[in-house]
C-alpha cells in the first residue's frame, strides 16, 4: 500500500511522539557538549578509553540516535510510502531508550555502579530491536525501491547489527569473555556509525535537499556509488573488523569509508550546483555548510595515520558534521510539523503563516554563528595546544549554541497566530 | 469557468516555498464539464512532498469553491516531471534563479 497523496492527513505521526525525541535529543546535546568541560585534556589517547566512550555514547545515542529515530517516524512515511506498522511502538522504544541510556551513561562515569552497563545496554538494545521489528513490519508495504530505501534499509539491518556487538561488548566488560576487545569496538563503531548514522544521513539528504532546494535536474550517479562502496565497507569490513587482527583489515575498510563519504560529498556538491532555489535560508544554508566539517573530519582521518589525530576526527564528524547538519535540519522539520499540526487545517479559513514566520528573524543565524564558532574555537585549542581557558570559552559558546536552539524550538512550538 | 477555478486555486500556497500551486507550475490541466465537474491534473515539487495529501485536499476545495463546479476530481502525475523551469518568472526570480 503506497502512501502517496494521502500521507498528510491519514499516516502523519502523533506530533508528541516526534516531539518526545527531538526536545529529549536536544537536551543531550547540551549535556553532551558540557561534558567536553569535564574532559579538557588533548585529544591524543587512543579512541577506546571510558572518557572518550562517555562523551561518544552521550552524544550520539542521547543526542545522534534519538532525532535520528524522530525523524525517521516522520520521513519513512513520506520517503518509503509506506505506513508506519504501530506508533504505540515508538512510544514504548522511546521510553526504554531514555532509561537505557541514563543507566548506560551513570555506569560509564560511575566506577561504583559499572556493573549496571549491561542493564543500560539491554534496555537500549530493547528499544533498539522494538525499531528494528516496527520498520521491518512496516516494509511489508513497500512498493517503491529508491536509493533512500536502499540506504534506510541498509542502515536499519545495520544497527541492529550494531546493537548487538554493543550489548555483546557491555556484557564482555563486566564478564569478560571475549579478549579481542577493541576488535569488537570498531566492529561496532562500524556498524553504528557508518553503517547506521551515516547510512540514513545519505538516505535521507537525497530526500531533503532536493525538496528544500528544489534540484531535481542532477546526475545521482555519485550517491549510487556511494551505496556500493557503503554495503562493503559496512558488511565485508565490519565483519572483517570483528574476527580478524590484521591491520590492513582496518586500513582498508577505512579507505572504503572515506571513498564513500567522499562519493557522498560529491553528490551534495552536485545538488548544490544544480539548486534553483538560492535565496538565503539558515536550515538549507546551515545543512550545506555542515558538510564541510565532513571534508575536516576526513581529512583529519588520512592525517591519523601520520599524527594522533583520530578523536579529533572524531569530534570533527560529531559535533562539526552531525550535530550542525541536524541544527539544520531541524529549522526545516520542526516548523513544518508545528504548522502541519497546529495550521494546516485552518487553510482556507483564516490567514496562516508561512513556514518561514515561524521561526523568530534573526536569533537562528546568530545561535549557527556562535555554535560555528565554538567548534572552530576548540578545534584551533586542540590542534594548536593553546591554554586551557580557550577550551572553557568555545565549550561555553557551544553550549549557549545549544541552548539558543533548545530556545528557538520551544519558539517554534508555541508559535500562535496574531489575534 | 476554466479562468475562475485558476483563479481560486492561487489562493493554495505551499507554505514551504511561499507561493501559490498555479505559479509553482504544479497545475498541469484543468477541465469543466458541463455538467459541472472540474477535471485538475497537478503534479508535486517532489513526490516526498509531506504535505502531498493536505495540498490536493486544498486544490480540491478551492476548486470546489468556484461557483458552477459541483464537484472537483483531482488526478496527481509525475510525468513529466516538475522542474523549475515550469514555474512563473516571479517565482524563479524570487528564488534567485533570475
Amino acid at each position: 500500500m503506497r502512501v502517496v497523496g494521502s500521507l498528510a492527513t491519514k499516516y502523519a505521526p502523533p506530533y508528541s511522539l516526534i516531539l518526545h525525541y527531538f526536545l529529549s535529543g536536544i537536551v543531550f546535546d547540551a549535556l553532551g557538549v558540557l561534558s567536553l568541560l569535564l574532559f579538557q585534556n588533548r585529544f591524543t589517547q587512543p579512541f577506546y578509553t571510558f572518557k572518550y566512550a562517555t562523551i561518544a555514547h552521550l552524544f550520539l545515542l542521547g543526542f545522534v540516535l534519538m532525532v535520528i529515530f524522530g525523524a525517521l517516524y516522520q520521513l519513512i512515511p513520506v520517503a518509503l510510502e509506506i505506513p508506519i506498522f504501530s506508533f504505540k511502538i515508538g512510544y514504548i522504544q522511546f521510553y526504554l531508550f531514555l532509561t537505557g541510556i541514563l543507566i548506560f551513561i551513570h555506569a560509564l562515569l560511575n566506577a561504583k555502579f559499572f556493573a549496571l552497563l549491561p542493564v543500560g545496554a539491554s534496555l537500549i538494545y530493547i528499544s533498539i530491536l522494538l525499531f528494528t521489528l516496527n520498520f521491518f513490519i512496516s516494509l511489508k508495504n513497500l512498493e517503491v525501491k529508491n536509493t533512500t530505501a536502499k540506504f534506510i534499509i541498509t542502515a536499519v539491518v545495520s544497527l541492529f547489527i550494531g546493537g548487538t556487538l554493543g550489548l555483546i561488548l557491555s556484557l564482555n566488560f563486566v564478564l569478560g569473555f571475549y579478549p579481542k576487545i577493541v576488535n569488537l569496538m570498531l566492529a561496532h563503531i562500524t556498524f553504528t556509525l557508518f553503517g547506521f548514522v551515516m547510512m540514513v544521513v545519505m538516505g535521507v539528504s537525497m530526500v531533503l535537499f532536493p525538496m528544500f532546494t528544489l534540484a531535481h535536474k542532477f546526475n545521482d550517479k555519485y550517491i549510487k556509488a556511494a551505496f556500493i562502496t557503503s554495503i562493503v565497507t559496512i558488511f565485508i569490513g565490519g565483519t572483517l573488523i570483528a574476527i580478524s587482527d590484521s591491520l590492513s583489515t582496518v586500513i582498508l575498510t577505512l579507505i572504503l569509508a572515506f571513498l564513500s563519504l567522499s562519493l557522498y560529498i560529491t553528490q551534495i556538491t552536485e545538488i548544490y550546483r544544480k539548486r534553483p532555489r538560492k535565496t538565503k535560508d539558515v536550515g538549507i544554508d546551515t545543512m550545506f555548510i555542515s558538510h564541510t566539517f565532513l571534508i575536516a573530519a576526513l581529512i583529519l582521518f588520512v592525517l591519523s595515520i601520520f599524527f594522533k589525530s583520530l578523536v579529533f576526527a572524531a569530534f570533527t564528524t560529531f559535533i562539526g558534521f552531525l550535530n550542525t547538519l541536524i541544527f539544520g535540519s531541524l529549522y526545516k522539520i520542526v516548523p513544518f510539523l508545528t504548522w502541519f499540526h497546529k495550521f494546516s487545517s485552518l487553510v482556507g479559513k483564516r490567514k496562516v503563516p508561512m513556514l518561514t514566520d515561524m521561526l523568530p528573524r534573526k536569533l537562528p543565524s546568530y545561535q549557527i554563528a556562535l555554535f560555528l564558532l565554538g567548534i572552530t574555537l576548540y578545534s584551533i585549542y586542540q590542534a594548536f595546544n593553546l591554554p586551557r581557558f580557550i577550551s572553557t570559552i568555545s565549550v561555553a559558546f557551544m553550549f549557549v549554541g545549544v541552548l539558543l536552539f533548545l530556545y528557538i524550538t520551544i519558539y517554534t512550538l508555541t508559535f500562535k497566530l496574531e489575534e | 469557468m476554466k479562468e475562475k477555478i485558476i483563479e481560486a486555486l492561487k489562493g493554495v500556497i505551499d507554505p514551504e516555498i511561499g507561493f501559490n500551486v498555479v505559479d509553482l507550475g504544479l497545475i498541469y490541466d484543468v477541465e469543466v464539464s458541463e455538467d459541472g465537474i472540474a477535471k485538475i491534473q497537478m503534479t508535486l515539487s517532489t513526490p516526498s512532498c509531506p504535505l502531498s495529501g493536505t495540498i490536493m485536499d486544498w486544490v480540491k476545495s478551492a476548486a470546489e469553491s468556484v461557483d458552477g463546479v459541483k464537484q472537483a476530481e483531482i488526478e496527481l502525475v509525475w510525468n513529466p516531471p516538475w522542474s523549475i523551469e515550469m514555474a512563473s518568472d516571479e517565482v524563479k526570480k524570487s528564488l534567485g534563479m533570475l
